[in-house]
């Protein structure tokens, strides 16, 4: 699988985060937004970083992943 | 033969009425407000001319197309006078004859008598009016006091001014000043004095001229004349095809002998430049035979070994072994795929596809990564498509223009001539630029308010704005009403009208007065048609998408959406940004800006491409970076594009190139990039391309191949030769199958055909059953998405702040003679004008600094330094340096960082705080 630079995949969802217009849904739209123009192994590797250390992203990160997460499952 | 439109004299005029007029005894019926002149031309009966010509307002000098009106006294000039109805005209007599061959006498007393050795022999307006009038001698011979000992001035690189020459017909000021606006010529002194003059008595490259060409397209004789014209001769055929520079995508007809270019020569139909050009376009050609031009493969194993030039078929070989055994280690994703702006539609759509179909994996981009791909996001989440909303044309309606980190006189310089036309008929304008550009004020021109914001504040500008707009009742509340999604409005509104967004608010974030913002705002929204234009100054920041919708919510709460005059308008920087996106190169959309993950659109190209597509996005070009410093993606097939030199923070691009195993690079040169390539692919430069460019305004130009291929191979061709050798079938027996094969697979491109093309000139996008004619103005009825789409633009400011250690802001951008990294530029004589990019910085920080003028300084940033002579300018306030990115030399993008705007990763090139002091070593690396 591609690997990435989590600094970068951080500081990228951190921006998102900030920056997504929907304030009122702020973790499913920073969700879609990566759903919609991320690869799915900058998700992924994302995901499994911020499993082992989730105190290095802000809860709107932690929140979207955890959306991305539900939506796999279903 | 000649393709060239004939010249009727004095310009067309827009008008439903008809007139019926004789013309030597023949009742035509012709537009009202015509002139005689052309109304005589388009009855077939062309009158003798010299002064006019269809491009230019007539001017009644030459006095050479007098005729006879029944029922008036005299001779009146044709070209001056209008047709009226019933109008009698008699263009040719024994009366006429003799008053022609009279003025025509007191031309040739006083003009070198060498037509056989002329360079325009056979191309001589002068020359054909003599014979037209049957001149045969002159009665006051050739001694008499005349001009034939004056000089001439060869300072320009490209044309040269031959005084001895001209009859002082005034076409060539009045191009300078109606046709491109620069108004650096004038006739100075009196009757036999009487002559042109650059910037009153300098040569023309000391002059304001800024070598369009204009003046060289309206000469009737050989005194302002191509330097190409004088040393090869006249050309012999032409073929018409599309400029390779910036996105306005002007047309024209290449004029050449055998195979070889002697000029290129604007078409007066081309939607785009109606006959205009730019320095770059007319004249900086040179490039593509330079002997820079690596016209064979080459490959090497190693980036430190040199290379070897091998056959095509080696160097395809090579290349997919390579990238085969990548994918076999390290998986399918570890490649992928860069197509190029400076490619045609076709290059580029078989490019992401023998990514998608032949890598597998959606691992393409394109280099709008780093210019519009904000414009991409935003206007789609707001109108639904990506794409400018007018046709160029369009401004001339504008009452007030909103321009924002733009800089047309230097980056789009054929359309600004069409602003400032507009300008000078009275349109106001509105400049928020951290510079002060060149329309701000000149002496024909006066920005209504220039709005000198801090960098990196665009957005807080464009909220306040529309803070102004519905908190003082302003908003279009029919258009709104009717046209837009009212529940994303109200939310817009309760959020814009918020104190933090207004005026008095972010005038101490964004620098600028609330009074002045307020004004702008006022005129903005007040004006009948407004309209918006805009550059890589709005998108190149980390809030470059939030921008480009804040500035769509401010079009449509005023209502300056789907009509003539007003509209959200990309200036695009690359011939073919707007195509390279149209045709999928996003590793998120398929062409016609469709999703990955839409089923039938995925099914459509599966079906079609005979292999499954993937449904997630791939990576995008700085993703596929950061992933190459891991090894995790170890292959990447570069088409015409130097991102070792374009892409922001250098040393991060060249490590991560450095680190992968297989870097393929297609290019006319070797490149910055090439350095760090494996295999190199030689180009071909616009001359040698068969296909089509779509410029900002969605216009589908031809590219026609004006001469064979000086690789043997067309670049469609090698991609094709490519996924063959990856083990994908792809083949096409020309460019024409590819348009074809888009056509079918993208809607708004299905009636799009190379013969459509040829048959109507150029078609806007969309082109398909509902509009077979094109698109000139798109959301008319009703938006791409249905309703328009407010979108909330919380200011967000970007991470990259001045500080004690780094006290100033650096932005950046082009100039005229210029063209992005240089590669093409830097190879024609346009280096006269920049020889070198500089600093500009403001008087009060150089002093500050003990800078002086021309002097070396050191600009450092967080994450690199590089030398530069200063520049000092008022140009930038105090606060903000700038500089241009032309040279690979100056390192400018070793500075910039890698912040990139929040949604699509466009790198934030405008705002990069920086420290400059004086630097005693010039010595470049």
């Amino acid at each position: 699988m591609t690997s990435h630079d989590i600094e970068a995949l951080k500081k990228m969802a951190e921006q998102i985060a900030r920056n997504i217009p929907d304030r009122s849904h702020v973790t499913q739209a920073v969700g879609e937004h990566m759903r919609t123009f991320w690869a799915p192994s900058m998700i992924a590797e994302l995901d499994a970083h911020v499993g082992m250390h989730p105190e290095e992203v802000s809860a709107e990160v932690r929140g979207a992943l955890k959306y991305l997460s539900k939506k796999e499952e279903k | 033969m000649s393709i060239t439109t004939p010249d009727l004299g004095t310009p067309e005029v827009d008008s439903q009425e008809t007139l019926q007029v004789t013309i030597d005894g023949q009742q035509v019926e012709i537009p009202s407000g015509i002139s005689v002149m052309r109304a005589a031309a388009l009855a077939g009966k062309s009158v003798p001319k010299l002064c006019a010509t269809d491009s230019l307002d007539p001017f009644g000098s030459c006095r050479l197309c007098l005729v006879e009106i029944d029922g008036r006294k005299g001779t009146p000039a044709s070209c001056t006078t209008p047709c009226e109805q019933g109008m009698s005209v008699t263009t040719q007599s024994p009366r006429l004859d003799k008053l022609r061959k009279g003025v025509m006498e007191l031309y040739i007393s006083d003009h070198p008598l060498d037509c056989l050795t002329c360079p325009a022999n056979g191309d001589c307006e002068l020359q054909d009016m003599a014979g037209v009038v049957g001149l045969r001698d002159v009665r006051y011979g050739y001694e008499g006091h005349n001009h034939l000992d004056a000089p001439t001035d060869d300072s320009n690189p490209y044309f040269s001014f031959d005084e001895s020459k001209c009859i002082a017909c005034s076409r060539c000021v009045r191009a300078c000043d109606e046709i491109q606006g620069t108004f650096a010529l004038t006739i100075s002194g009196r009757g036999f004095d009487s002559k042109v003059s650059a910037s009153q008595g300098l040569k023309f490259i000391d002059s304001e001229c800024v070598s369009c060409g204009a003046c060289v397209q309206a000469c009737p004789t050989s005194t302002l004349q191509e330097k190409t014209v004088i040393e090869l001769g006249i050309p012999t055929r032409q073929v018409k095809t599309t400029c390779a520079y910036c996105g306005v995508g002007c047309s024209f007809i290449a004029e050449l002998r055998g195979n070889e270019l002697v000029r290129m020569v604007p078409d007066k139909n081309g939607g785009a430049n109606e006959g205009h050009s730019c320095v770059k376009g007319r004249f900086a050609w040179g490039y593509a035979s330079h002997a820079d031009r690596v016209t064979e493969p080459m490959i090497r194993d190693h980036i430190t070994h040199d290379w070897k030039v091998v056959s095509w078929q080696e160097a395809i070989d090579f290349a997919s072994r390579g990238l085969k055994a990548i994918q076999a280690e390290s998986g399918i994703d570890a490649i992928g795929g860069i197509t190029s702006s400076r490619c045609t539609n076709e290059e580029v759509y078989v490019v992401q596809k023998l990514v998608r179909a032949g890598f597998g994996n959606n691992n393409v981009d394109t280099c709008a990564r780093v210019c519009h791909s904000p414009t991409g996001y935003g206007l789609k989440q707001t109108f639904g498509t990506s794409a400018g909303t007018q046709d160029f044309q369009s401004v001339e309606e504008s009452d007030v223009i909103l321009l924002i980190g733009a800089n047309p006189t230097d980056a789009h310089p054929v359309f600004a001539s069409r602003m400032k036309r507009a300008l000078r008929k009275g349109t106001q304008l509105v400049v928020v630029d951290p510079r002060k550009i060149a329309l701000v004020e000149t002496p024909h021109i006066k920005a209504a308010h220039h709005l000198q914001l801090r960098p990196g504040t665009n957005v807080a500008i464009v909220n306040a704005m529309g803070h102004v707009v519905v908190t003082e009742g302003l908003v279009d509340k029919g258009f709104v009403e009717d046209r837009c999604d009212m529940v994303s409005f109200n939310a817009w509104r309760d959020f814009i009208s918020l104190p933090e967004n207004s005026p008095e608010t972010l005038q101490s974030t964004t620098g600028v007065s609330a009074e002045e913002i307020r004004a702008a705002a006022h005129l903005f929204a007040s004006a009948p048609n407004a309209a918006i234009y805009y550059g890589l100054g709005v998108t190149e920041h980390s809030q470059g998408s939030t921008m480009v919708m804040a500035m769509a919510n401010l079009a449509m709460a005023t209502g300056n959406i789907g009509r003539a005059g007003v509209g959200v308008n990309p200036l695009r920087g690359q011939n073919n940004v707007q195509g390279s996106c149209d045709m999928g190169s996003f590793p998120h959309e398929f062409s016609g800006y469709r999703h990955v993950s839409d089923d039938s659109t995925r099914e459509l190209f599966s079906s079609l491409w005979g292999t499954d597509m993937r449904a997630e996005p791939g990576l995008r070009i700085p993703n596929m970076l950061d992933a190459a410093l891991s090894k995790s993606f170890r292959g990447i097939y570069i088409q015409g594009e130097d991102i070792a030199q374009s892409d922001p923070n250098t040393d991060h691009v060249t490590a991560a190139l450095s680190a992968m195993d297989m870097v393929i690079v297609q290019d006319l040169f070797l490149n910055e990039t090439a350095k760090y390539a494996h295999v190199f692919l030689p180009g071909t430069s616009f001359l040698e391309k068969d296909g089509t460019f779509t410029n900002a305004e969605r216009r589908i130009n031809r590219v026609r191949p004006v001469m064979p291929t000086q690789t043997g191979m067309a670049e469609w061709e090698v991609t094709c030769a490519l996924a063959q050798a990856m083990g994908y079938d792809m083949h096409y027996d020309n460019a024409a199958q590819i348009m074809d094969e888009i056509a079918a697979v993208t809607p708004t491109f299905a009636g799009v055909s190379f013969a459509k093309l040829d048959e109507v000139g150029s078609v806007q996008w969309p082109c398909n059953d509902n509009a077979p004619d094109g698109t000139p103005i798109m959301h008319v009825e009703k938006f791409v998405r249905g309703e328009g789409q407010f979108v909330t633009t919380p200011y967000v400011p970007t991470d990259e702040k001045s500080t004690r250690k780094f006290p100033l802001l650096l932005t950046t951008g082009r100039i005229l003679s210029q063209y992005n990294v240089g590669a093409q530029t830097r190879r024609t004589n346009n280096v006269v004008w920049h020889q070198e990019d500089v600093l500009d910085i403001h008087e009060s920080d150089a002093l500050e600094r003990g800078i002086t003028d021309g002097s070396w300084v050191e600009v450092s940033s967080r994450v690199g330094a590089t030398q530069l002579r200063a520049r000092i300018t008022d140009q930038v306030p105090a606060g903000v340096v700038y500089t241009t990115f032309h040279y690979p030399v100056s390192g400018a993008n070793v500075i910039t960082t890698d912040n990139s705007d929040w949604a699509t990763n466009c790198p934030e090139y405008k705002v990069t705080a920086v420290q400059v002091q004086p630097s005693n070593h010039a010595v470049k690396v």
